[in-house]
């Protein structure tokens, strides 16, 4: 007969909405520079296009980032404390060194694409891409470094958020793209130069939906072998209060039906592709929210 | 006696503890804990099959760990470890972030509902400054809770550690708590109820 609970004092979550979503912003920033840097940092010149747009959403996303993060803590206004007495090995310190630094290289790395200036755009672009790296794989360590949260207490996390992170700001771009494109009166056709330029996109973001899929399934494979409160948090996901949220909107239609009309002969077109989109999206917002609530959903005593 | 040949340390033994409660509400009273919040209190668990049955009880309150992980995630450093061990939170320069509150494994901090940072008990530092002690420990009408300094070998937390069996809550993530519990029954200790929205 298993032990049955009387009374305990419940405690209410720590980080919840609003740092699901400050994780999901972030990741749409760092996602949108990377596609920003494909032609200018890697000489990827089909991509051109994309530079300028994406560059604007990578700042955009940014500025919205950390107002999640003002409206979570408690103390607002005591934000400067955060430069006035550093913890090095806090990850939260890490991130507000690195959400004041990455918005200066964004803006250095705009100027010199708006002003077409190719090699001081290679340069910040290449110098620019560690800090979108690191900007996001931060909270990635801030969930990480709970070590008695079921499911954040993984070295894949920060891997994980960045791989999500690319695959939510490829499809954030095919959307500001397309809609760019309308806004232009561009022909979006499959001929057409901007409806291949769309296409390909899609492949890059249906190879990237695979290895995010993949990331995601060792992890919960790992974690349900391990036992214990990673084995619970599985359980949640898979079965639990979450599973429609996680299997439902995340795994099914945000990654299985994206992947079947990414890969499918007969929808390569641009409208099959801006549905996926959206869905991928969607299911990368869930896979925010899915995560941080699956660690605090389970009372630690 | 000097500050760092103190080292403040808890004994509690559940098979003491009849689960009244009494230290939850004297540490509400002598720290002026607001509504919602409990700094201590005593989870109670019931097993076995009628008539074999047994109601175990478990105080619960901040271990003081050796190892603190709220110290170490603390951005602005608001939380501290003083010489004799007692884990602090500096209420001027808690920014409420939340983050010790998620690393703990104990959950035994929680964000003051008016003032929006940080608390958490604090071995009630001012009376054992004062030479007094924890209201909890002095509230308790079974005497379950015993406090003293681990650093001196006389002591009644040292001879019971030396002496008898002894085990604290979720030793595996190395935070090295400073919280003995004597009796403390595993399959009660992890009997977990469902987290309230």
């Amino acid at each position: 007969m298993k032990p049955m609970l009387l009374y305990n004092v419940p405690h209410e979550a720590s980080f919840g909405t609003m740092i699901a979503l400050y994780i999901f912003f972030t990741g749409l920033s760092a996602g949108s520079f990377f596609i920003s840097t494909l032609s200018y940092g890697f000489g990827r010149v089909q991509y051109r296009a994309l530079s300028r747009p994406a560059i604007i959403m990578a700042t955009l996303m940014l500025l919205v980032a950390p107002m999640f993060l003002l409206l979570h803590v408690g103390k607002p206004l005591r934000s400067w404390h955060l430069f006035l007495f550093v913890n090095p090995g806090s990850p939260i310190t890490w991130g507000s060194f690195l959400l004041t630094s990455y918005p200066l290289f964004c803006l250095i790395y705009m100027a010199c694409v708006f002003q077409d200036k190719e090699k001081a755009a290679k340069r910040w672009g290449l110098i620019g891409i560690p800090f979108a790296v690191s900007v996001h794989a931060y909270t990635g360590f801030i969930l990480a470094f709970c070590s008695a949260r079921p499911l954040w207490n993984s070295s894949m996390i920060p891997l994980l958020f960045l791989v999500s992170a690319v695959v939510s700001g490829t499809a954030l771009m095919i959307l500001v793209f397309a809609a760019l494109c309308k806004w232009r009166g561009d022909a979006m056709d499959v001929s057409g130069e901007s409806g291949r330029l769309l296409l390909s996109l899609g492949r890059i973001l249906g190879w990237l939906l695979i290895l995010d899929l993949l990331m995601t399934g060792i992890d919960l494979l790992v974690a349900s072998a391990s036992g214990g409160e990673d084995g619970l948090g599985v359980q949640m996901l898979l079965t639990g209060e979450l599973a429609p949220y996680f299997v439902g909107i995340e795994i099914i239609l945000g990654k299985f039906v994206p992947l079947f009309i990414l890969f499918h002969p007969r929808l390569r077109r641009v409208g099959p592709l801006l549905v996926a989109s959206v869905l991928i999206v969607l299911g990368i917002l869930f896979m925010r929210l899915d995560l941080v609530h699956v660690g605090e959903m389970l009372p630690l005593l | 006696m000097a500050k760092n040949t103190i080292r403040w340390t808890m004994v509690i033994d559940t098979n003491r503890c009849i689960g009244c409660q009494s230290c939850s509400v004297a540490c509400k009273r002598e720290n002026d804990v607001p509504l919602g919040v409990f700094r201590t209190w005593v989870k109670s668990v019931e097993k076995g099959r009628f008539p074999y049955v047994r109601r175990g009880h478990i105080p619960i309150n901040c271990n003081q760990c050796e190892d603190p992980v709220c110290v170490s995630v603390c951005p602005v450093k608001a939380t501290y470890q003083r010489e004799d061990g007692i884990v602090l939170v500096d209420p001027h320069r808690c920014i409420g972030c939340q983050y010790c509150k998620a690393a703990c494994p104990y959950e035994v901090r929680h964000l003051h509902p008016q003032k929006k940072i940080i608390s958490k008990c604090y071995f009630c530092h001012h009376r054992l400054d004062a030479g007094q002690l924890p209201a909890c420990v002095e509230a308790c009408p079974t005497g379950a809770r015993i406090i003293g300094n681990g650093k001196d070998p006389a002591s009644e937390v040292s001879r019971i550690l030396a002496r008898r069996p002894v085990q604290v809550l979720k030793p595996e993530h190395g935070t090295e708590p400073q919280v003995f519990y004597e009796g403390l029954d595993g399959a009660m200790a992890e009997t977990r109820g469902r987290r309230v929205p």
